[in-house]
């Protein structure tokens, strides 16, 4: 007879596969037994695995102190028929057990993007991108400084902007470490510092583009989609790092959270916009020259258009 | 509104003295006053807005009865809840001697802030109209119920029509409180010259004048005017009124001044004044040059709907210490907050409807081009249709360390004065 053991800690993450082959599998704390258990709720001589005339596998609890819970969580009175494949609970480790013979799963086919994603162990990415987001939050709170320069400020912004970024690594790092046991601190860390300097520079994008079109309604899809890309994609890489779900769920998962992010964000823009203000909703950037793409209409022209206005409101 | 607090402080100053003159001079006034109240007070009546759903008041004035028909003069602003919302008020008067009873509502005037009001039973005495206007310095003398404390005789100084008063306001040197609105001013023969209506605290009031309450006592009329016809009777006179004002302002030439690179409209008309607020922080490191110019007398509407406003505001921004980044983040930070100048509810009007463009000219040397981003917001009374609020917003962006950002709201005005007022407001900026 020959079994192989998953001895399983107390979260589920197995830790140990064990080869064991004779006529009978001696399972206990005592040295003499084919599979040694490091469990003080162990009984030296615990459980024993044979082998009947049919070739049967049995399992047998010795009449150890706390004994053995099948995995229907009933714990065996004398023998019984071993399951194989399924959780046992001895003493307090749970134990797996399997013949040679016992399917495993198909092979996963590693995908591109794990190169990729390796890439984000280098610590250069991760000096890099913390460098980048240190620049242009300093830099944007340096041009907001209209009172002398204070290093206060800029230290006040890079520590809630810090804050931020490690406080979402951290969730993650949760997520990952309850999912599959894994701790991928520098990944999760270099990833949203990358996405936190993409996000910034998408918002200077669209300001620019806000102030350059005067177009309120075309600035926010605009916004609202590359909103949504930004998140489903932050989401997608980092469940990939933290779950183990194939590419289909999770992307369909990282769409769906973004999707019900961004429906709640345009639920409470739209439901602020019913509400009465006294305050017109306009928009609010100014660039300098250099930044703009051309002219303006003739006075006459703007006019013209202000007096729409008139019309637009009353059919409402 | 700062630019009110300084003024108010300069006049402060000048009206203790007056108020310490008067004190001395109250012994010869005393006289006329005893005997106008004794003979006069059984023609001024509390006015009291009762709730209906709590049987409580809501709001009280004065008021006083002008003929034998039992018709009383008191402000809008007293009955303005009810004209607002007459299934939920009544009007009532309390008289002197204990007397009460209904009020109904016979006409209004909302620019003027009168309105009559009539009693149902008919009774005889009551106060005559003069026939001109004191002498200024003259004696005159306010009454009403201040505070709800009982029938209140103030004996004051005529000081003539309020300066830089679109609307002609007396200025009478006495004080004015809350609940003596709507109550008479007589003079020392006993005739009303004006009528209570505000107050700017420290013995200046402001009374509304003879004239209009006498054009509005002699409008020829069919009856009291009907609940249902209240809206439309205010639409009109706050149409006919803008068309007047507005129509005024663009037809007229616009005094212009020097505002560093630009030229800017200055004080347009004479009830408008300007006032200088340059913003000399020492902490900022970009100059703020500031010019308002407004209108100072609104219309009242409700307690949180004034219209008539006319407010017009330049800024010119520029710098050598900051950067062109900072610099235009310090010039966003001036264009990021604009409110309406007058207050409004929602009840009262629809959001903002904004238009939003880039328009341009050409300096006078015709070397350079004004670039502005023009924003241009309008907003509907619900009310009174016709009407609407409009602001507009330019900022010019064609240099990068120096900009202006012009502004106005004008309140309560047409289509039509709206578009013609912007024209003209735009035309009037020009650049050296």
């Amino acid at each position: 007879m020959e079994l192989i053991v998953e001895i399983t800690d107390q979260s589920g993450r197995s830790h140990q596969y064990r080869k064991v082959a004779g006529e009978k599998v001696t399972i206990g704390r005592a040295w003499d037994n084919d599979l040694i258990l490091n469990d003080p709720a162990v009984n030296p001589h615990h459980v024993v695995i044979t082998q009947d005339e049919t070739n049967r596998l049995l399992i047998t609890d010795l009449d150890s102190l706390n004994g053995t819970n099948n995995p229907d969580k009933q714990r065996i009175q004398g023998s019984a028929p071993l399951q194989v494949g399924e959780e046992y609970l001895i003493g307090k480790s749970r134990i797996c057990f399997y013949t040679p013979d016992y399917p495993v799963v198909e092979t996963v086919k590693v995908a591109d993007i794990d190169h990729s994603i390796r890439l984000l162990d280098d610590t250069r990415f991760l000096v890099g991108a913390s460098l980048l987001v240190t620049l242009l939050y300093a830099g944007e709170q340096w041009l907001n400084m209209f009172s002398g320069f204070k290093w206060q400020e800029i230290a006040n912004v890079l520590l809630v902007v810090y804050a931020g970024v490690i406080g979402l690594t951290l969730f993650w790092v949760v997520i990952g470490r309850v999912l599959r046991h894994e701790i991928q601190f520098r990944k999760h860390l270099t990833l949203i510092l990358i996405f936190t300097v993409i996000q910034y520079l998408t918002s200077k994008l669209f300001a620019l583009i806000m102030f350059n079109t005067l177009n309120m309604t075309l600035s926010l899809a605009m916004m609202v989609f590359s909103e949504f890309v930004l998140v489903a994609g932050l989401l997608w890489f980092n469940l990939y790092l933290a779950t183990n779900q194939t590419n289909v769920q999770r992307t369909r998962t990282a769409i769906m959270i973004a999707s019900v992010m961004i429906a709640l964000t345009l639920y409470s823009e739209i439901a602020s916009r019913a509400e009465f203000s006294d305050s017109p909703d306009y928009i609010k950037v100014l660039v300098p020259p250099a930044l703009q793409f051309g002219g303006g209409v003739s006075e006459d022209e703007f006019l013209s258009g202000a007096s729409k206005v008139f019309t637009r409101l009353d059919t409402e | 509104m700062m630019n009110g607090l300084i003024n108010l402080r300069k006049i402060v100053a000048c009206q203790l003295m007056l108020a310490t003159l008067m004190l001395c001079s109250t012994g010869t006034l005393a006289q006329d006053a005893t005997s106008l109240f004794s003979q006069y007070n059984d023609r001024i009546y509390q006015i009291r807005i009762i709730e209906q759903a709590s049987g409580k008041q809501a709001a009280l004035g004065s008021g006083f009865q002008i003929d034998s028909d039992g018709t009383m003069v008191t402000n809008y602003h007293v009955v303005s809840e009810y004209t607002n919302h007459p299934e939920r008020y009544r009007i009532e008067f309390a008289g002197f001697d204990g007397s009460h009873g209904e009020l109904a509502l016979v006409d209004i005037d909302v620019i003027n802030d009168l309105a009559l009001i009539k009693r149902q039973d008919v009774m005889g005495e009551y106060l005559q109209l003069a026939d001109s206007l004191p002498q200024q310095g003259e004696a005159i003398y306010s009454l009403g119920n201040p505070h709800d404390l009982g029938l209140t005789v103030v004996p004051g100084t005529y000081n003539g029509m309020a300066a830089y008063s679109l609307y002609q306001r007396i200025h009478f040197s006495g004080s004015i409180n809350p609940g003596m609105s709507g109550g008479p001013v007589l003079n020392s023969a006993g005739h009303v010259i004006g009528v209570n209506v505000s107050t700017a605290g420290n013995q200046i009031s402001f009374l509304v004048p003879l004239d209009r309450l006498a054009a509005l006592v002699q409008r020829p009329r069919t009856g009291p005017i009907r609940l249902e016809d209240i809206h439309a009777v205010i639409t009109a006179q706050l149409f006919e009124n803008q068309q007047k004002v507005i129509g005024d302002l663009v037809n007229k030439e616009w005094l212009t001044s020097r505002f560093k690179q630009a030229n800017i409209p200055n004080e347009i008309a004479d009830y408008i004044r300007c006032w200088g607020m340059s913003g000399d922080n020492p902490d900022l490191s970009y100059e703020n040059i500031m010019s308002v110019c407004s209108q100072e007398e609104n219309i009242y509407l409700s307690g949180d709907f004034t219209t008539g406003t006319v407010v017009y505001q330049f800024n010119w921004l520029e710098t050598d210490k900051l950067n062109i980044l900072q610099f235009y983040n310090a010039y966003q930070t001036q264009i990021a907050n604009v409110y309406p100048d007058n207050t409004a509810a929602k009840e009262d009007v629809s959001n903002f409807e904004c238009h939003e463009d880039f328009h341009e000219k050409q300096s006078q040397a015709g070397d350079r081009t004004i670039i502005t981003k023009g924003t241009f917001c309008v907003r509907k009374y619900k009310k009174y249709p016709g009407l609407y609020d409009v602001l507009y917003l330019g900022a010019t962006v064609n240099e990068n360390k120096g900009g202006l950002v012009s502004h106005f709201t004008l309140a309560g005005v047409s289509m039509e004065m709206a578009q013609q007022f912007t024209r003209k407001f735009l035309a009037s900026i020009t650049w050296n």
